[in-house]
């Protein structure tokens, strides 16, 4: 026979127990609470073969990630989320972008031939790339859409370095942006800027 | 009094499974596809990784920082952001022959491989990896 005094010690054990297997489990549906907050800017990457058994590539980067992640590596020529940009085939990529930015809108490149064009221009806040290949029955296009702010943010380290994160910071103020399109007749790349944690 | 023990024993039991539970397991799955081909697939409570790193040997122990040292930061960086974000798939690729998927599972990453050689499974707590980086970072620069 257990006592009323045992009985109540009894209680208080389970209960204690219960409370305590309780406090263990919280943390987990707080992480799962956690998991329902969507970070703002999502970067895609989309590669599509039309051929069988093509190729596929799907990369879904949340830009706070890359953010943070970029000034921890410290590989070659990247320090501190910046990249030393050295003169690459005689030509100076920094003082390229700068020449780009102090420029009134307007178009820098037009070429029209036989095998296809190419255009590149300012306006509406973006340095814009349009080229067309029309070569051997291929109908390549491809299309870049550079926003200025980010290439501004690019610039706003020293000389000869690009900030990396700060161009980040830049693409993620952008609302949805299509950045790079290339098509041909087998294959599709897409990168683009939204809100979404998927690409499809 | 045998009550109480035996009350005192499925308490312990309930609060050691609730906390092997909430850290999560770490999968580990290799099937190679060929004759004689390895099959490894390995289950292990995420909790008791770091108490098994205990039992490497200290010299060990001391190379696998030394070599992971460039990278500890990085992990930990990763592993916390990465923590923080909605289940999602990161990475996918397929060519003709493999596959690859990298994706985030509640509050695990998650790795597959198929190729026509072999199929890999890897999983863990993206917490797990923020842990034993920092176990790594404290053998101190000297590692």
């Amino acid at each position: 026979m257990i006592s009323p005094l045992e009985q109540r010690r009894m209680f208080a054990l389970v209960a204690a127990l219960l409370l305590a297997s309780t406090a263990a489990l919280v943390p987990i549906a707080a992480g799962r609470a956690a998991q329902g907050t969507q970070p703002d800017r999502w970067l895609h990457v989309r590669v599509d073969n039309q051929e069988a058994k093509g190729e596929l590539v799907r990369i879904n980067l949340p830009l706070s990630f890359a953010e943070k992640v970029l000034p921890t590596i410290k590989h070659d020529k990247l320090r501190n989320g910046k990249i030393t940009v050295d003169q690459a085939n005689g030509v100076d990529l920094r003082a390229l972008l700068e020449a780009v930015r102090t420029t009134k809108d307007g178009e820098f490149i037009t070429v029209q031939g036989t095998t296809g064009d190419v255009r590149v221009a300012k306006q509406g806040g973006y340095l814009l790339v349009h080229a067309r290949e029309n070569k051997d029955g291929s109908k390549k296009r491809v299309e870049v859409r550079v926003p200025l702010t980010v290439v501004d943010a690019l610039l706003s380290a020293g000389n000869n370095e690009l900030d990396l994160v700060a161009g980040l910071r830049a693409l993620g103020s952008q609302g949805d942006t299509e950045l790079v399109t290339v098509k041909d007749e087998k294959s599709t790349v897409r990168i683009w800027l939204d809100s979404r944690s998927t690409s499809d | 009094m045998l009550g109480k023990v035996m009350l005192g024993l499925a308490g312990t039991t309930a609060l050691a499974g609730a906390y092997l539970v909430q850290q999560g397991t770490v999968r580990v799955s290799l099937d190679e596809h060929r004759a004689n081909g390895r099959h490894v697939h390995l289950l292990v409570p995420a909790a008791l990784v770091p108490m098994g790193m205990r039992f490497v040997p200290e010299e060990n122990l001391l190379d696998a920082a030394r070599q992971a040292r460039p990278f500890l930061l990085t992990i930990r960086v990763a592993s916390g952001e990465l923590a923080r974000l909605p289940d999602c798939d990161l990475v996918e690729v397929q060519d003709v022959n493999k596959y690859v998927k990298i994706t985030k599972r509640g509050g695990s990453l998650v790795i597959d491989v198929q190729s026509p050689e072999e199929t890999v499974h890897v999983s863990f707590p993206l917490r797990l990896a923020d842990r034993i980086a920092a176990q790594l970072e404290s053998l101190g620069p000297s590692a």
